[in-house]
């Protein structure tokens, strides 16, 4: 027997608390790196890089870029894009507050079903939004014929391209916001402590103000940032129900490329909105940092809901209602305008889809035809790509190189779509990459919008699963890459398919990039709507309605689907 | 290298884990025959999980692993013919049972229809025939737990390592499964390392006990000769044993007060610093001798019971002892009976310890 070796503590003992348990074979770690790095750098870093350095070099050179900054017309965008978005999020917070108080706090029938109702608009394209604002607040509109009758008016009123139709779009948009974040911590919120403050003397309203509103501020302000930024950088709904001079710097980058041809002035509006973006963000985390408290947050078994009593039927009666109006009727009513011919409601203007059109070159069918392909594209790619980054991201976690990693996936969705695609313009149709000509530009541009929503579903859905799975694998004789192949992807299945899904119904739905980059002769089903509502006639109108309609139910069934399959999801591990 | 060591079917040789600045197991050294069944018995944090994971090869270490004399220490876990149980079964939420099962078989290349015989086989064999299609979240903790048993064994691993498989059961479950595991070793004929924190566990499983503390095995014997001398303090109070007294005024502190023992006793034992005694060996009665100290072989002091816990068939009695010169506290001394033969709260009693009873106990 060898007499044993002195016991040392020294550094021959490998440290175990470094080593990664969770081995990827060489060549998908490289992959996993490699393919998302490559997809960012030449598709964001490159144009939104050269975006910025243009517009720098405008300014270095003293030239352009500083008289567009001090300009009265580049100040007076700022100031409509940041107090428009101050007015849209305190519009929807009012509207949204009673709706979180409903679902999370009363026990009415049709709760879920009301929940899911007040989801809808928020999955719905800016396009498709606009339209149903044209169609309610426009000339031909039922609902403005019925208020012209109650005061007496000659002609019913017209609030299309008004500041009240871009902030009631809005407040549409947004309120899931409010209710699903609000509501989601409302109804975690441990009833005792109301019951308490009440025992203690403290009158319902008393109660509501010193606990129940100071447990939800968090929620309150998460919900209000999100607000802020989407409003901030509101592009479609703007430049479709705003005044023509109404601009927000998404806009005004859009007029400035499309229309004035003046691309120095772009670039320093895009670099402006990067900078606005960046600080709205930085604000946001600093802000969220004293948010991450769970106080007052309860399991299951304390779930507050209460059947209604007395004057809370009232608030019940006046909440429906109020979001009846603010989110039904403009649903309702586009589907009502997509009906409305001169002789009556027929399915005319559907059928009129298919005939050929000088406003778009091709037949609107073509159009639904070349979304569903690129939509196609774009979630394949953005699910590769953002799958790809979701493993390196949770694979470095704890590293700065992780985090950085995770941040520049992230931007695409600060920067703003119009940014990205004015960028694609700019950069992507000159030699080394030509792919003006190519029909992968779109779906490209949509899958870089998608990706972050991907990554956001995806790296959960890895760190959720058990290491101990994969080492229970390893011992029963699973090669790393039989690990990853039993057990990593068929538990990710599920999560992929979801993440997908939302990929596809973000990308059917795009119009910031795509309406930059779309060839005129395969426009998406957005941009044929935008065209459409562009000209004058009822039969531009109507289709324009029912091209939505496709739209709204198309993207409503993939969005209920992949839900479905997200709830499923949950319930199995 | 001796002739015992090339026979052994696991040979772990000065292995050493470390976390960080934590060397969570200090150079051990264990050797495991074919069909013997070794326990790794301490408290949490021993080291004792990672002395399994470097096994299994899940942990990076020093020292050498060898398996019937093969080095396997360089080799990932897949290469090690291991079979692995985790406290909560970690059983594959997207397989059912069935497949969870057949998973190792399926790793190393079975037909579809021996693998299938095989899982039939060893679903049987842990009381779970038929449910092969069963998804695994259906499943009750017991069921779990014999299905992680099941998808260990199913590929005949030659070593077969458990981790706390059965303290995530309720007690009744886990005395039920604890009378099965012997049956399920023994058809496997590997070499078992199973780990736990439950003394009663390690005992009623083991052929033999490797009892550890701060990353060093500290105790390595059969469960008959560790219960009838623990040896050491650390061991005597891990295994369960209340009655442990320092045997002089200078040697006692909280945990171990002064108990004086005639010179007798002390001479034979060799003059510890800490005596025990196993709380089984120790008599009550409640006819009070007349002398408080005999010399029949036995020390005897009076007292009084000043608690009764009951454990399924017996009960604990604890007499703090009147009349003991002590600066250290009141000295309880615990007996365990059956039920029915022993005293109620507050009985006057008789406390008798044989002289044979006594065991020297090092201070660790």
């Amino acid at each position: 027997m060898t007499t044993p070796a002195a016991p040392s503590h020294g550094s021959d003992v490998p440290d175990a608390a470094r080593a990664i348990t969770r081995t990827l074979p060489t060549g998908w770690r490289v992959a996993t790196v490699a393919v998302p790095a490559v997809f960012f750098a030449v598709l964001f870093v490159w144009p939104v890089g050269t975006i910025i350095a243009t517009g720098l070099t405008e300014a270095g050179a003293g030239g352009d870029a500083l008289d567009v900054l001090l300009a009265p017309t580049t100040r007076r965008v700022l100031w409509f894009s940041t107090w428009q978005a101050v007015l849209s999020t305190v519009l929807t917070l009012a509207v949204g507050l009673p709706g979180a108080w409903l679902v999370a706090r009363v026990d009415v029938p049709g709760r879920t079903l009301f929940r899911a109702a007040v989801t809808v608009p928020f999955v719905l394209p800016t396009v498709v939004v606009a339209s149903a604002f044209t169609g309610l607040l426009g000339s031909g509109s039922p609902v403005m014929a019925w208020i012209a009758g109650l005061f007496g008016l000659d002609a019913p009123p017209r609030l299309t391209q008004t500041l009240a139709a871009v902030l009631l779009a809005h407040v549409f948009f947004n309120v899931a916001v409010v209710v699903r974040t609000v509501g989601g911590r409302w109804s975690n919120l441990d009833p005792r402590l109301v019951r308490a403050a009440r025992s203690l003397g403290a009158s319902p309203w008393q109660a509501f103000r010193t606990v129940t509103l100071p447990l939800l501020r968090p929620a309150i302000t998460a919900a209000s940032a999100i607000t802020f930024l989407f409003t901030f950088t509101s592009f479609g709904i703007v430049l479709i129900l705003g005044a023509p001079g109404m601009a927000t710097l998404e806009v005004a980058i859009y007029r400035a490329t499309a229309q004035l041809l003046d691309l120095p002035q772009a670039s320093t509006l895009a670099l402006l909105q990067v900078v606005a973006v960046a600080a709205a963000l930085l604000v946001n985390a600093r802000l969220g940092r004293d948010r991450a408290g769970s106080s007052g947050i309860t399991t299951a078994a304390h779930r507050g809901l209460q059947r209604p009593r007395g004057l809370q039927w009232a608030g019940v009666g006046a909440t429906v209602l109020l979001m009846a109006v603010v989110i039904g009727l403009p649903i309702a009513v586009l589907v009502e305008r997509s009906l409305a011919t001169a002789d009556g409601h027929s399915l005319a203007w559907y059928r009129a889809l298919a005939d050929t059109d000088s406003v778009l070159a091709v037949a609107p069918w073509e159009a639904v035809r070349t979304s569903l392909v690129f939509a196609v594209a774009a979630a394949a790619v953005a699910t590769v790509v953002g799958g790809a980054a979701a493993v390196a991201i949770t694979r470095r976690r704890r590293s700065t190189w992780g985090r950085a990693f995770d941040l520049l996936l992230m931007l695409p969705l600060g920067v703003s779509a119009v940014t990205v695609g004015f960028g694609f313009l700019i950069t992507l149709d000159t030699p080394p990459l030509d792919l003006r000509a190519s029909p992968i530009l779109v779906p490209l541009a949509q899958a870089l919008v998608a990706i972050p929503f991907v990554v956001r579903i995806l790296v959960p859905a890895l760190e959720a699963i058990d290491d101990r799975l994969r080492q229970a694998a390893a011992v029963l004789g699973a090669s790393p890459t039989g690990t990853w192949r039993h057990v990593d992807l068929p538990i990710l299945f599920r999560s992929a398919t979801v993440a997908a899904g939302f990929a596809f119904a973000i990308s059917l739905g795009e119009f910031g990039a795509t309406v930059f980059i779309a060839r005129a002769t395969s426009p998406t089903i957005p941009v044929a709507i935008y065209r459409l509502l562009g000209q004058p006639g009822a039969i531009n109108l109507g289709r324009a309605m029912a091209m939505s309609c496709i739209l709204m139910v198309v993207t409503i069934v993939v969005v209920a689907a992949v839900d479905r399959l997200r709830v499923a999801d949950l319930g199995a591990f | 290298m001796t002739g015992s060591e090339v026979a052994a079917r696991l040979a772990v040789e000065d292995v050493a884990v470390r976390y960080g600045a934590v060397l969570a197991v200090d150079h051990v050294d264990l050797a495991v025959a074919p069909g013997e069944v070794v326990a790794l018995l301490g408290p949490s944090g021993c080291g004792k999980s990672s002395l399994l994971a470097a096994i299994a090869g899940l942990v990076p270490h020093a020292g050498r692993v060898l398996v019937d004399g093969q080095d396997v220490s360089r080799r990932r876990p897949d290469q090690r013919d291991t079979g692995l149980m985790f406290q909560d079964g970690a059983l594959f939420p997207h397989l059912d049972v069935g497949d969870n099962v057949g998973f190792g078989l399926r790793m190393r290349g079975w037909a579809p229809d021996r693998r299938r015989a095989r899982i039939d086989e060893v679903l049987e064999l842990v009381g779970l025939a038929g449910l092969g299609d069963r998804r695994v979240d259906a499943l009750s903790g017991g069921q779990a737990q014999r299905v992680a048993l099941a998808r260990a064994i199913a590929p005949q691993p030659r070593l077969l390592l458990l981790d706390e498989p059965l303290s995530s059961l309720d007690r009744r479950l886990r005395d039920r499964l604890l009378a099965e595991l012997p049956e399920v070793f023994a058809a496997v004929d590997a070499a078992v390392v199973h780990v736990t924190h439950d003394q009663d566990e390690a005992l009623a499983v083991a052929d033999r006990v490797a009892v550890m503390d701060a990353g060093r095995i500290v105790r390595l014997d059969p469960p008959g000769a560790l219960w009838d001398d623990p040896r050491t303090a650390f061991v005597a109070r891990f295994l369960g044993w209340h009655d442990v007294f320092a045997t002089t005024r200078a040697d006692a502190d909280d945990d171990h007060p002064h108990l004086p023992l005639d010179e007798r006793i002390l001479a034979t034992l060799g003059h510890p610093a800490l005596v025990g005694v196993d709380a089984a060996r120790v008599e009550v009665d409640t006819d009070l001798p007349t002398t408080p100290r005999a010399t029949d072989g036995a020390t005897s002091w009076t007292g009084h019971v000043v608690a009764r816990h009951f454990a399924g068939d017996h009960v604990a009695v604890d007499v703090a002892l009147d009349e003991v010169e002590t600066g250290t506290g009141p000295i309880v001394v615990r007996a365990t009976g059956p039920i029915h033969a022993m005293p109620a709260d507050d009985d006057a009693v008789a406390v008798r310890v044989p002289d044979e009873a006594w065991r020297a106990l090092a201070v660790d």
